[in-house]
C-alpha cells in the first residue's frame, strides 16, 4: 500500500478569545488505504473533513492519533531528509490554481524550481524538459514565460499541474482540481489527468463534492460525513447501489 | 427579428417579460467599445421557469442585471427593450427602475456572503424590500420577516431573525437571500447561479424550494447557470448563450434530448455523468472568444467540428422545429 492511514484523529480548537469551546472533530477514526497506481475519490460536504484528510496526508495539518504511512514509512516520524523526499514524491494540486504560483515568477519559473529540487535535470536541459512537460500538459511551451495572471482559468490549473509533475510525484492530492472551472474547461482538465495518470502512472487521490467527477476520474470512492468515513466502495457499486442514507442522499442530489 | 416600433411578438399571448434585440456593450477610453451581449432575445411566460445558460463571459449574468438596471459603470445597453408588465425597462428612469427591482423582479445573487451586510442582523436585511417599498413597519414587518423565513426553511426562525450573516451557514445564507427576494412577492425572479457555492444536499433544497415557490405562487424565474445537470431538471425551457449570443433555445427536453447546435451538443458531452461515462469526455477545441476579439461570420466557427466554407456569414437565430431555435447554418 503506497498510502495507509489508521484511525486518525483530529480535533480543531473551536472558541474565541474568551471561551473554551468544544472543538470541531475533524477526523474522526478514519482508517484507509490507497494502493499504487489508485485513483480514489474522497466525496462529502463542506466541513465534512476531507480537505482536513488531504493536509494530513500533506502533513500540513498535525493529526492528534492514529497513524499515516506512506511507502511503509510513518510521516509523522519521518527526519528531515526523509520529509524532503516524501515532499518530491507527494504533489497537490489545489482548487485555485492562482495560489500555487508566485505571482512575480513566470510560469516556468515557478515550474523549474521542481527540476531544482530533484536535481536531475541539467541546467542545459531545463529548457526542453519544460517545453516537454508543457506540451504534455497541453499548453503552448511560450507560456513558460508568461506571468501566472496573463493565463486563463484553464491555462493556470495545465501550469499547476504542470509544476506537480516536475518531481515525477508518486501520489497527486488534487482539491477540487476543477470546481472553479467552465464545464467544457472541465472536461480538458479531467481528460488530462486520467491521460497523463496512465502515461506517468501516479497515485491519485481526488476531493470533491462532486460525485460525476469522481465517477469519471476514480477507481474507488470515500463517502466522509462529519470527519468520519460513512461509506467506502468501487465507485460503479457504491453509486449503483448505495448502502449508507447519506451516500443515497448525495447519489439523488447528483442525478 | 421585429422591427423598429412593432410590439412584441404576441404568437403566445402577453409574456410576462420579453426581451428583443438586446446589445450590451463595455465602453473604453480611446477606444472602440466591447460587445457583451449582442441581439439577445428572450422571453419567459407566467410561471415559467426559464433556463439562461453559458460558460463564463458569455454574457448570461450582464444579460440578467441589465433587466434591473444593476449593470456596472461603463457597462451600457445599447440597443433593444425589455418589456415587462407594458412597460420597456431599459426605457425606465431611475426612480421607476428602484421602484420595480425588489419589488416586481427580484434577484437572488450568486455569492451569499457578499450579497449579505456583514454588520446588520439577518432580519433586518430580509425586510428591507418591504419597508423600502411599503408602509409597513415594526411587528407588522417582523412577522412577516419570520414567515418568509420559515417558508424557505430556515430553523427556528423568530430566535434567527437576530443572527447576523456570519452566524449562518452558507446554504442558510443563500436561503435568506431567497426570503429576501420573496418578501414583495414578485411576479419575476433573476436567479443568478444560486446554488453554484452551496454543497450538492443542499443545492437539492434550494431547488426543491424554488420549484414549490412555482406552484404555490406562479412566480416565474429566469434560472442563470453554468450547470447544465441542474438546469435539465429545473427549467421549462431554456436559452443557451455562447460568447455573447443566444445560439439554441427551446423546451427542456429539445434542448437535451435533441440538441441542434454543435455547442449546445459540445456542451452537454462535457459534463461528466453519475454513470455510464465514456473513456473521454468531449471537449470543444480552442476557448471562449474575449468579448473584444472581432470574429467574422458565426462565432463559434473556429471551435466547430462541423464548421463550413458557409460559416463566414453569420447564421441567424432560426427555428428548427416548433419553439426551438438554432443560430448554425446546418442545424
Amino acid at each position: 500500500m503506497l498510502v495507509q492511514a489508521r484511525n486518525l484523529r483530529k480535533t480543531f480548537r473551536a472558541g474565541g478569545l474568551f471561551r473554551r469551546g468544544a472543538g470541531v472533530l475533524a477526523l474522526d477514526d478514519v482508517s484507509f488505504s490507497l494502493a499504487e497506481g489508485e485513483a480514489l475519490g474522497v466525496v462529502g460536504e463542506s466541513g465534512s473533513g476531507k480537505s482536513t484528510l488531504l493536509r494530513t496526508i500533506l502533513k500540513l495539518t498535525p493529526y492528534d492519533a492514529g497513524s499515516i504511512t506512506f511507502d511503509g514509512a510513518e510521516i509523522a516520524a519521518m527526519d528531515r531528509a526523509a520529509l524532503r523526499r516524501f515532499r518530491q514524491r507527494v504533489q497537490p494540486v489545489f482548487q485555485n490554481p492562482y495560489s500555487t504560483f508566485n505571482p512575480r515568477f513566470s510560469v516556468g519559473a515557478s515550474i523549474a524550481l521542481g527540476f531544482e529540487l530533484l536535481g536531475n535535470v541539467e541546467k542545459a536541459d531545463i529548457p526542453g524538459e519544460m517545453a516537454r512537460l508543457l506540451d504534455d500538459v497541453g499548453l503552448d511551451p511560450d507560456l513558460a514565460r508568461a506571468l501566472p495572471h496573463q493565463l486563463s482559468g484553464g491555462q493556470r490549473q495545465r501550469a499547476a499541474i504542470a509544476r506537480a509533475l516536475a518531481v515525477k510525484p508518486d501520489l497527486l492530492l488534487l482539491d477540487e482540481p476543477t470546481s472553479a472551472l467552465d464545464v467544457s474547461v472541465q472536461a480538458q482538465v479531467l481528460n488530462l489527468f486520467r491521460d497523463l495518470q496512465r502515461r506517468y502512472g501516479f497515485s491519485l487521490m481526488l476531493v470533491t463534492h462532486d460525485l460525476p467527477v469522481v465517477t469519471f476520474m476514480c477507481d474507488s470512492v470515500l463517502v466522509m460525513k462529519s470527519g468520519a468515513i460513512v461509506e467506502r466502495g468501487e465507485t460503479g457499486t457504491l453509486v449503483r447501489d448505495p448502502e449508507s442514507d447519506y451516500t443515497r442522499k448525495l447519489v439523488s442530489s447528483a442525478l | 427579428m421585429t422591427e423598429g416600433n412593432t410590439p412584441v411578438d404576441r404568437r403566445s399571448g402577453e409574456a410576462l417579460l420579453a426581451v428583443e434585440g438586446l446589445s450590451i456593450e463595455l465602453e473604453r477610453r480611446a477606444l472602440p467599445p466591447v460587445p457583451i451581449a449582442r441581439d439577445v432575445s428572450l422571453r419567459v411566460e407566467e410561471g415559467e421557469i426559464v433556463g439562461l445558460i453559458g460558460e463564463s463571459g458569455s454574457g448570461k449574468t450582464m444579460t440578467a442585471k441589465s433587466l434591473i438596471g444593476l449593470l456596472p459603470e461603463r457597462i451600457h445597453v445599447v440597443a433593444g427593450r425589455a418589456m415587462f408588465r407594458s412597460r420597456d425597462l431599459f426605457a425606465l428612469a431611475p426612480p421607476q427602475m428602484r421602484a420595480v427591482r425588489g419589488a416586481e423582479i427580484s434577484l437572488i445573487p450568486q455569492d451569499a456572503l457578499h450579497a449579505l451586510n456583514p454588520v446588520q442582523v439577518i432580519g433586518r436585511q430580509v425586510g428591507e424590500p418591504v419597508e423600502v417599498h411599503t408602509r409597513r413597519r415594526g411587528s407588522d414587518v417582523r412577522d412577516l420577516v419570520v414567515r418568509l423565513l420559515e417558508r424557505v426553511r430556515i430553523p427556528n426562525a423568530r430566535a434567527r431573525t437576530g443572527n447576523y450573516p456570519h452566524q449562518f451557514s452558507g446554504g442558510m445564507q443563500q436561503r435568506a437571500l431567497t426570503a429576501m427576494a420573496l418578501s414583495m412577492e414578485p411576479p419575476l425572479i433573476l436567479a443568478d447561479e444560486p446554488t453554484t457555492a452551496l454543497d450538492v444536499t443542499i443545492q437539492a433544497e434550494i431547488i426543491a424550494l424554488i420549484r414549490d415557490l412555482r406552484a404555490q405562487t406562479g412566480t416565474s424565474f429566469l434560472f442563470i447557470s453554468h450547470d447544465l445537470g441542474l438546469v435539465s431538471s429545473l427549467c421549462d425551457r431554456i436559452y443557451v448563450m455562447y460568447a455573447g449570443e443566444i445560439v439554441e433555445s427551446g423546451a427542456r427536453d429539445e434542448i437535451f434530448g435533441r440538441p441542434r447546435h454543435p455547442y449546445t451538443r459540445a456542451l452537454t458531452g462535457a459534463a461528466p455523468r453519475l454513470l455510464g461515462n465514456p473513456e473521454r469526455l468531449s471537449t470543444i477545441p480552442g476557448r471562449i472568444p474575449q468579448p473584444s476579439e472581432e470574429i467574422a461570420g458565426c462565432r463559434f466557427r473556429d471551435r466547430c467540428p462541423l464548421a463550413e466554407p458557409r460559416c463566414a456569414t453569420p447564421p441567424a437565430l432560426r427555428e428548427v422545429a416548433e419553439g426551438h431555435a438554432a443560430r448554425c447554418w446546418l442545424a
